[in-house]
């Protein structure tokens, strides 16, 4: 069922004096582009009328076909709250369509629409509750971004308020304001380092979320002099910022997660879909794990998972069951970070848990020990793999694996692929600061 | 007592210097000094000052964007000191035009500072009508449905929301309230 009705949002602008509207859309690398029009375009808006060049989109179209059209998901319409110097903006989260009216196959929301249904023909939906972490960094002289935080920030003792959680408080009402339940909102363990966690929700609903969390986030932050940043690893030496992805499939409206006879009271469900996360973990990183630095993350030390493992408590391992059971038994699935595409992420880590329940995989044992102090002999011998060291080798693996692939289809795989081989050979090429340390002087 | 709290922003230590030489000579606070625009925003943030006065050729952000955060998020008011080639695009954000006599720009000040307090009376008394007129229609809607529900006057449903607010001991617009959403709760209830 739709919350607003066409009609419901022509009020709705009229009584709030909306003067543009924003029609946001997400690209195959996950960055969220937004046409703006002003509100006397509302009712072509609604119709999905709005056309725009997808040639100009990176990863989209070619030259020679080039026209696309917006259509808005009404349920997504939102006024943001805070003002901009030309009043009150609103927005609609667009699908992408080809001129002929099928949806766009490079759109990766109807990619994900296409990926649910799959799982929506076995009964299941998808629900998901992200835990996105964040560092806010001090915004120089010219308004761009720094390493430096503001917790160290000692020359600003005029006033001991910490900065940013004035800004993260900000950051909560903001979202509140705009429909979002926050369930926790805290300082994480580096210094600057922030998460804030939101209420799960269906997959389709909690990916747009994440876009629209990313974009308030940023936004509020430059309201206060911050800049935000979701990079992965910003800083040698400390945590990384991560984005948990707590999972579950429910049918008719009942946690398949759950089984209070099961061992652990997990159900068999529970269990083979975690078995295909395990199984499919090395191929999907490439989506959940998508930039050169992610991979600086996925580290051995930092609380973030390097071994293909999974337990009830051990954060050293990629799947985490939390002990809340009942409508909350979930699994969380620990490697991605918030520079992922959701909408992808979100297809392939489904696929991947559908694999394994529609093929009955067997799960492994849980692992229970510290898997960072265990010797390399010892984890071959319990058959616990490791997540791809680089952005390379996970491009590898995700080209070894029809089933991802097909989670991506195939326009959003070749697209994602060429891009990402480009990424890494320009990085590839670069001469680091640690290189020109340890050799300049040396030879 | 100093007359007001203010926050210098201007890329310039000369400008900065000079300008709080004549704040300070003249009595006004000098909270802080801002570099840039990030820096202002978060010294206004922390300190909220009565006034911050800014050059416009301030770097990290255009002046009417960082001028409306600062406004619209009611962190302070904002007088702009401009060099001459675009105090046309500023619209209505306080400004005066470089170069000014100390005496124009003392002035401009107080005037900045009289209009920010009436301007707050106002606000403050816009508010308690906004509050009153929530409470009215509330209170309206209320009776309505009791008048519905129990088949009773006007009057009477008044006199009656008025007695179970005394002794429960909750506002009338509390009281209101839970009646309407307890109302909405059994019109769910029923097309379920």
């Amino acid at each position: 069922m739709s919350k607003y009705t066409k009609q419901d949002i022509i009020e709705k602008v009229k009584e709030n004096d909306v003067r543009f509207l924003r029609l946001q859309f997400t690209d195959i690398q996950g960055v969220m582009k937004n046409i703006a029009v002003p509100v006397s375009q509302l009712q072509k808006v609604l119709d999905g009328e709005i056309m725009f060049d997808g040639s100009s989109i990176d990863g989209f179209l070619d030259i020679s076909e080039s026209d696309m059209y917006l259509v808005p998901d009404l349920d997504t319409f939102v006024i943001f709250p805070w003002r901009s110097s030309n009043g009150k903006v609103a927005r609609f989260i667009c699908d992408n369509y080809n001129p002929d009216g099928t949806p766009f196959a490079g759109c990766p929301r109807n990619n994900l629409k296409r990926v649910l249904k799959q799982a929506q023909d076995l009964g299941y939906t998808m629900n998901v509750g992200p835990e996105a972490e964040f560092f806010l960094f001090l915004a120089d002289e010219k308004g761009h971004a720094t390493t430096q935080t503001q917790d160290e920030a000692g020359y600003f003792d005029l006033a001991p308020l910490d900065l940013g959680e004035n800004a993260r408080r900000d950051m909560d009402t903001t979202l509140e304001e705009m429909g979002f339940e926050i369930e926790a909102s805290h300082h994480e363990v580096a210094p600057g380092q922030h998460e804030i966690d939101f209420k799960y929700g269906d997959a389709l609903h909690v990916a747009d979320a994440i876009m629209t969390f990313k974009l308030v986030v940023r936004s509020i932050a430059q309201r206060h002099g911050l800049h935000a940043s979701f990079m992965p690893k910003p800083i040698f030496g400390i945590n990384g910022s991560g984005m948990h992805t707590h999972q579950s499939l429910f049918k008719d409206g009942e946690n398949c997660f759950y089984d209070p006879n099961g061992e652990d009271q997990l159900s068999e469900t529970a269990r083979s879909y975690m078995a295909g996360i395990i199984k499919n973990a090395r191929s999907f990183a490439a989506i959940t794990n998508p930039t050169v630095n992610s991979y600086k993350r996925l580290v051995p030390g930092y609380e973030a998972p390097v071994n293909i493992a999974w337990s009830g408590a051990n954060r050293s391992c990629l799947v985490r069951v939390p002990a809340k059971r009942g409508v909350s038994t979930r699994i969380e699935v620990r490697n991605p970070d918030p520079t992922c595409n959701p909408y992808l992420a979100m297809a392939v880590m489904l696929t991947a848990g559908l694999d394994g329940i529609k093929n009955n995989l067997a799960c492994p044992a849980a692992v229970d020990r510290n898997i960072y102090k265990m010797e390399d002999d010892e984890r071959a011998a319990l058959g616990i793999e490791s997540m791809p060291g680089s952005l390379l080798e996970a491009l590898q693996e995700l080209q070894k694996n029809e089933l991802i692939k097909s989670a991506l289809g195939e326009h959003i795989y070749k697209k994602f692929i060429e891009g990402k081989l480009e990424e890494w050979q320009d990085y590839n090429i670069q001469v680091s600061p640690w290189e020109v340390a340890q050799y300049l002087t040396k030879f | 007592m100093p007359k007001a709290t203010v926050i210098i922003a201007d890329g310039k230590d000369n400008s900065r210097r000079a300008l709080k030489d004549l704040l300070t000579r003249f009595g006004y606070l000098v909270q802080a000094e801002a570099r840039n625009a990030p820096d202002l925003l978060r010294k206004a943030r922390t300190m909220l000052p009565d006034l911050v006065i800014m050059d416009s050729n301030l770097e990290g952000g255009s002046t009417q964007e960082i001028a409306g955060i600062l406004e619209s998020d009611e962190l302070s008011n904002v007088l702009v000191l401009v060099d001459g080639s675009h105090s046309r695009q500023l619209g209505d954000i306080a400004h005066i035009d470089k170069p000014f006599t100390e005496e124009t720009l003392l002035s401009v000040i107080e005037i900045c500072l009289l209009y920010q307090t009436r301007f707050n009376s106002i606000k403050q008394e816009v508010g308690k009508l906004r509050e009153s007129l929530n409470t009215r229609k509330g209170v309206e809607k209320a009776k309505g449905i009791l008048m519905k529900k129990l088949g009773i006057d006007e009057p009477e449903a008044y006199r009656s929301m008025q007695k179970e607010s005394m002794n429960r001991g909750i506002s009338m617009k509390d009281l209101a309230r839970a009646i309407i959403v307890a109302n909405e709760n059994e019109i769910i209830d029923k097309e379920r």
